[in-house]
């Protein structure tokens, strides 16, 4: 199937459909809300913990800072970790499955075992290189996250390479003259797209959520960049029994942000599947 | 579990303080009872209501398991030593222990009996003279000799290998050889300091100088009592179980010295990391007390307060933000006196949930500034009035516009939302910060090598008294004089109250010196805060801890009622 | 076999050895070591000096040459050896073994619950395709996917506490002290743990059956006039597991590290805990410890599944290519 044929097919289906309006109304709310809104780091200590008003409609902190620029503010730093490591990940790591695979022997040894190691390490101690990278911006925690993610997506491209190789196809090929690249680039990359997009989405929603993790255990995004994770994870906690709203609507907003992009990769999977799928579900 | 009820017996005159036996001018012979539970109403604002409650005798019962939970583990029992010894080793780790004298909770100049029933001064002011009682014994049946007192001394004054003295630090101060302190018999310790101290008493009484046996100590390779399992001490309770990570548990000591104590059977501190959790679990009456409570939390307690009492007191700690001298633009005085003047300290106590007016030394405390020259200070004035003239000092700097900072904390929500607040403040007078929370051990790394420019932090001092506090926070080269305050003629006047004998006098000099640092305006403290500690009112005659955390509590004298 | 087994474990020896590197060099470069984690603790705790930090440094033997550092640990791996804690003094061991236990009944409840419900829904949702029972797994399984498992943790903990109050998570009891209370301790963070490796599970069986079901052989029986639970059960479901055992092989590597944040919320003292624990004191030895100890349990697990793949499905070649290409 080609691409923008699957990409329709995916977008055209329910759970397409509702993973796509979810993200839509999300990202609006996220970008275009804040145009009439305060600033999020804004003080005004005479609207401490509103619940609900016209100008607060999410309500406001300990601060009196409203809580709709925040979640807003939030959910454009969710949005750019989730999107930054799944690019990261997915492209660098995907590249390297690519060369590994198709360089085979030695080289391709190397990086699995690398990759191996990498899998087998905690989230805390991608953490610890948060602290190392970039202790006070959201970046350090994009480049662990990316560093840990990157080894799923390695593997399916690679997959993708070594088995055309493996199948004697690349062989033909270059004896009839194709270039390696060409190789790559007509047979390898159309063959891994599919699989590889759609971890590429399920790792989207892996990295907010991972993210919210490491802001529980106390090794987040700084309150200056907030993302999601650390409207629910951080001191957030202390604040569940005297204004749950304050934690309800970033956990709302988290929520939504990873549903709609798991149901949109749940859509892709089950459009790469093709029209037999769906012929499929009358035959039992 | 023991439900007897006991008539009114002699062993609560036990805490009812002896009277110290006066010997010298310096003693203090005031005692207070240690057994009154502090209650206050749980009020959003910062009011503070320490009702003593009525101790009806009759009600006392033995038995019960009291349990408390704490976010972390306990580091070390070994207080004295420097380990990572904070609040959270010293309060699980304080019941199995005891001390030659001890400080009243309430003010840490008044000294109380405890391993040394009385005490007397020489006439030089110099040597201290202890009687023991002869009656201690520790957990493992051995009694307390003099010679294990001279030994937790010893090993103050010069620690064994490979170990470091922490906030035991100011006795070293005193005493310069260890054949200062000696054991002219089994039960009679006497010590000589180097000069006349006014603070020793006070210092020696700090939980930090707690004692422990010769031989049982030495056994272990380094000779420390590290770990809960390894403590043997002649406190009120004494080890029962522990699962690192989970809870610590103490059983009754029914060897304590102090007749008919303690009354529980035992105490359980218990690790929980999740606030959230901390305070589901005393809502569901799984736990007694909560170590440290956010206001908001406080708050939230509102609707159990027939369950729970909220106990709101002064900490000698609070907030402040500080500025390295050395490092452009704060080493123009001008720019330091903006940022002081950007503070409005009303809003701080509306916005932090509660604190109080003081100066360097912890307000409410025997040392605090007078109130009202406290708002006489820079900072304390009206704030329009304030930060106009804050804008004012920074144009005369060279900064018409305003200028943008760096600022620094520690990561936990409770610093960085802190730290969000100092920078709203300072952002009314056009000092726009950029925050930088760092996590925990880098900001320390950060700190030890000098490289900030302005920092903001939350102090909680070990102790209520100018020798513990004003060395280390304004003496050149102090630990926690992270704005590099170094002032020869300040440190000599911070000598000199430590040998200053006379009450007044020396509070004459503290006086001086609190004036002198504030107009620094280094370390610009813009809130003393509160400390809130929610307990089951089955918990009675609960004596909170007093001013500070750090001292941790014996609960030797707690019950628990039905 | 055996050569494939020796081949896989020489590899794992490798790997093993880039997993020592990269927590070496990490824990190296984070700023601050355990002396100054031990001051920031406690902060204000001593007026340490730079020569005081310096001599403690220098009794923990932080003042080597990395390199020294390095050998050292390595032979203490090679001996056996776990090493002395920088924190307690103690040996390291002596920390850690307490916690094996709690994180492994953990990981193996969780497995258990993901083992029986991840196929179980995949299936009743394959078979179903198309009906409402399908898409209602589907949206279960693509939901409990996107929430953020502490969160859960924390609201199930909290509801229970304070509509029921039910509290647990509490002074954690020995499985062999007090079995009762210790199995509730544990199952309910077991539960949560797994729904997002059960969901995952389900998604991947409930693909690979309907791959199956629209296979020729299985096309083939149902014309011989099989009934369709039989052709299900023969073919269909043993077939479908395959995948699924892979994912939850891999998975079972996610739950012991996913059983630190379940670890924090439920208050278990678990290897989870001791590894944050550690990070912060910067107790080099401890972290190294138990990241070496973790990956090789890791390896161990991707090398069993490997097997256990190849003796459920033939076809598979035992040679590392053949291994790789698996999804």
């Amino acid at each position: 199937m080609r691409p923008g044929a699957w990409l329709l097919a995916a977008v055209r289906s329910r759970t397409g459909l509702a993973g796509v309006l979810l993200l839509l109304v999300l990202a609006a709310a996220a970008f275009i809300g804040p145009l009439f809104l305060d600033a999020p780091l804004a003080q005004n200590l005479d609207e401490r913990y509103v619940r609900f008003s016209v100008d607060h409609p999410m309500g406001t902190d300990q601060f009196g800072r409203d809580m709709f620029s925040r979640v807003a503010s939030a959910t454009r730093g969710s949005i750019t970790v989730g999107v930054a490591v799944a690019a990261l990940a997915g492209v660098l790591g995907g590249l390297i499955g690519l060369f590994s695979g198709y360089a085979g022997g030695r080289t391709d040894m190397l990086v699995q075992r690398a990759v191996d190691a990498i899998m087998s390490l905690p989230l805390v101690v991608l953490a610890l290189a948060i602290v190392v990278a970039a202790p006070a911006s959201r970046w350090g925690i994009i480049l662990a996250l990316s560093i840990g993610f990157a080894p799923l997506a390695i593997r399916v491209t690679r997959s993708s390479a070594l088995s055309l190789r493996v199948s004697g196809y690349a062989e033909a090929a270059r004896a009839m003259g194709a270039s390696d690249a060409a190789i790559v680039m007509r047979h390898v990359i159309p063959n891994a797209a599919g699989p590889w997009l759609i971890i590429i989405g399920a790792q989207l929603g892996a990295a907010v959520l991972a993210e919210s993790s490491l802001s529980f255990l106390g090794f987040g995004a700084p309150s200056t960049q907030p993302s999601l994770g650390l409207l629910i994870g951080g001191d957030a906690q202390t604040f569940i029994h005297r204004a749950p709203w304050m934690v309800l609507w970033p956990g709302a907003a988290i929520t939504t942000l990873v549903l709609g992009v798991n149901l949109l990769s749940d859509a892709l999977a089950e459009a790469l599947r093709g029209p037999d799928a769906a012929g499929l579900s009358s035959a039992t | 579990m023991s439900r007897v009820l006991i008539p009114l017996i002699a062993g609560i005159s036990g805490l009812i303080a002896i009277a110290c036996a006066s010997g010298g001018e310096t003693d203090t012979t005031a005692s207070t009872p240690v057994g009154t539970a502090l209650v206050a109403v749980a009020q959003p604002t910062a009011a503070l209501a320490n009702v003593a409650k009525p101790v009806d005798q009759r009600d006392e019962r033995y038995g019960g398991v009291l349990r408390i939970a704490q976010p972390g583990d306990p580091i070390s029992c070994d207080l004295a030593m420097s380990r990572g010894v904070g609040y959270q080793s010293v309060h699980p780790c304080n019941p199995m222990l005891s001390q030659i004298v001890r400080a009243s909770a309430d003010d840490h100049g008044v000294i109380l009996p405890d391993l040394a029933t009385e005490y007397s001064l020489s006439p030089d002011g110099r040597t201290w003279t202890f009687k023991l009682r002869e009656d201690a014994r520790w957990h493992d049946g051995t009694p307390v000799t003099a010679d294990d007192l001279k030994f937790s001394l010893d090993r103050i004054i010069n620690p064994p290998e490979g170990l470091l003295v922490g906030r035991a630090g100011p006795i070293k101060t005193y005493i310069s050889s260890t054949d200062q302190i000696r054991t002219p018999d089994e039960h009679t310790l006497t010590i000589t300091t180097d000069f006349p101290a006014a603070s020793f008493i006070t210092n020696l009484a700090s939980v930090y100088v707690s004692a422990f046996p010769r031989a049982a100590t030495e056994k272990l390779d380094p000779p420390s009592m590290v770990l809960h399992n390894q403590v043997v001490g002649s406190g009120p309770f004494k080890f029962g179980s522990a699962t690192r990570g989970s809870f610590y548990r103490m059983v009754r000591n029914d060897d304590y010295y102090e007749p008919d104590l303690p009354f529980l059977d035992g105490i359980t501190y218990l690790v929980m990391p999740s606030p959230a959790i901390r305070l589901a679990a005393l809502k569901a009456g799984e736990v007694e007390i909560i170590m440290l409570l956010t206001e908001a939390e406080a708050e939230s307690l509102a609707g159990d307060s027939e369950r729970i009492m909220l106990i709101r007191e002064p900490s000698a700690g609070g907030n402040t933000v500080q500025m390295n001298l050395s490092m452009p633009p704060f080493d123009d005085p001008r720019v330091r006196r903006a940022v002081n003047l950007a503070f409005d300290r009303s809003e701080a106590v509306i916005a932090l949930g509660g604190g109080f007016n003081g100066a360097i030394m912890p307000p409410g405390g025997p040392w605090a500034l007078d109130p009202d020259e406290v708002l006489q200070l820079p900072g304390y004035g009206v704030a329009e009035a304030d930060r106009a003239e804050a804008r004012q000092l920074l144009a005369q700097a060279g900064f018409p516009d305003g200028l943008s900072v760096k600022m620094q904390t520690r990561s936990d929500p409770f610093s960085t939302s802190l730290a969000e607040f100092a920078a709203a403040q300072l952002a009314t007078v056009g000092i726009n910060v950029e925050l930088e929370p760092m996590e925990r051990t880098a900001y320390q790394d950060f700190l030890l090598r000098g490289e900030h420019a302005i920092i903001s932090h939350s102090h909680s001092f070990s102790l209520d008294d100018p020798d513990a506090i004003l060395p280390a926070h304004y003496s050149c080269g102090g630990s926690e004089n992270f704005p590099g305050l170094c002032d020869p003629e300040l440190d000599e006047m911070i000598q000199a109250q430590s040998r200053e004998l006379d009450p007044d006098r020396r509070k004459k000099l503290v006086d001086e010196i609190q004036r002198r640092v504030w107009d620094e305006d280094a370390k610009v403290w813009f809130n003393w805060s509160v400390r809130r500690t929610p307990v089951s009112v089955r918990v009675q005659n609960f004596a909170p801890g007093g001013p500070s955390l750090y001292q941790g509590r014996r609960l030797e004298s707690v019950w628990l009622a039905d | 076999m055996a050569v494939y087994i020796a081949r896989r474990l020489a590899l794992a020896i490798l790997t093993l050895w880039l997993v020592t590197i990269i927590i070496f060099v990490l824990l190296r470069v984070a700023p601050g070591d355990a002396v100054v984690a031990a001051i920031a603790q406690a902060p204000g705790e001593g007026a340490l000096t730079v020569e005081q930090v310096d001599e403690r440094r220098e009794a923990l033997g932080l003042n080597r040459p990395y390199i020294v550092q390095y050998a050292d640990w390595i032979g203490d791996l090679a001996t056996f050896d776990s090493g002395t804690s920088l924190a307690t003094g103690g040996s390291v061991w002596d920390d850690v073994a307490p916690r094996i236990s709690v994180t492994l009944e953990l990981a193996v409840f969780a497995g258990l619950i993901t083992a029986l419900l991840g196929p179980t829904l995949g299936m009743a949702a394959a078979m179903n395709a198309g009906r409402p029972i399908d898409h209602g797994i589907r949206a279960l399984t693509v939901g409990l996917m996107s929430l953020p498992q502490f969160w859960v943790g924390l609201v199930v903990v909290i509801a229970l506490a304070s509509w029921f109050g039910y509290f647990r998570a509490v002074e954690y009891a020995d499985l062999w002290d007090d079995p009762q209370r210790n199995i509730e301790q544990t199952l309910l963070p077991a539960l949560i743990l797994a729904l997002r490796p059960a969901a995952l599970i389900a998604r991947v069986v409930r693909a690979s059956a309907l791959d199956i079901v629209s296979s020729d052989y299985v096309r083939a029986s149902r014309a011989r006039g099989l009934a369709p639970g039989t052709v299900a059960r023969r073919h269909v479901f043993r077939n479908a597991m395959l995948p699924g055992l892979t994912v939850l092989g891999a998975q079972m590597v996610f739950l012991l590290g996913g059983a630190v944040v379940i670890e924090s919320v439920f208050n278990l003292p678990g290897l989870g805990r001791g590894l944050v624990l550690g990070v912060s004191l910067r107790d080099y030895p401890l972290v190294q410890f138990m990241v070496i100890g973790f990956a090789a349990t890791a390896i161990l697990i991707n090398l069993g599944v490997d097997l256990a793949y190849a003796r459920l499905d033939p076809r598979i070649i035992l040679t590392p290519v053949a291994g790789a290409a698996r999804p």
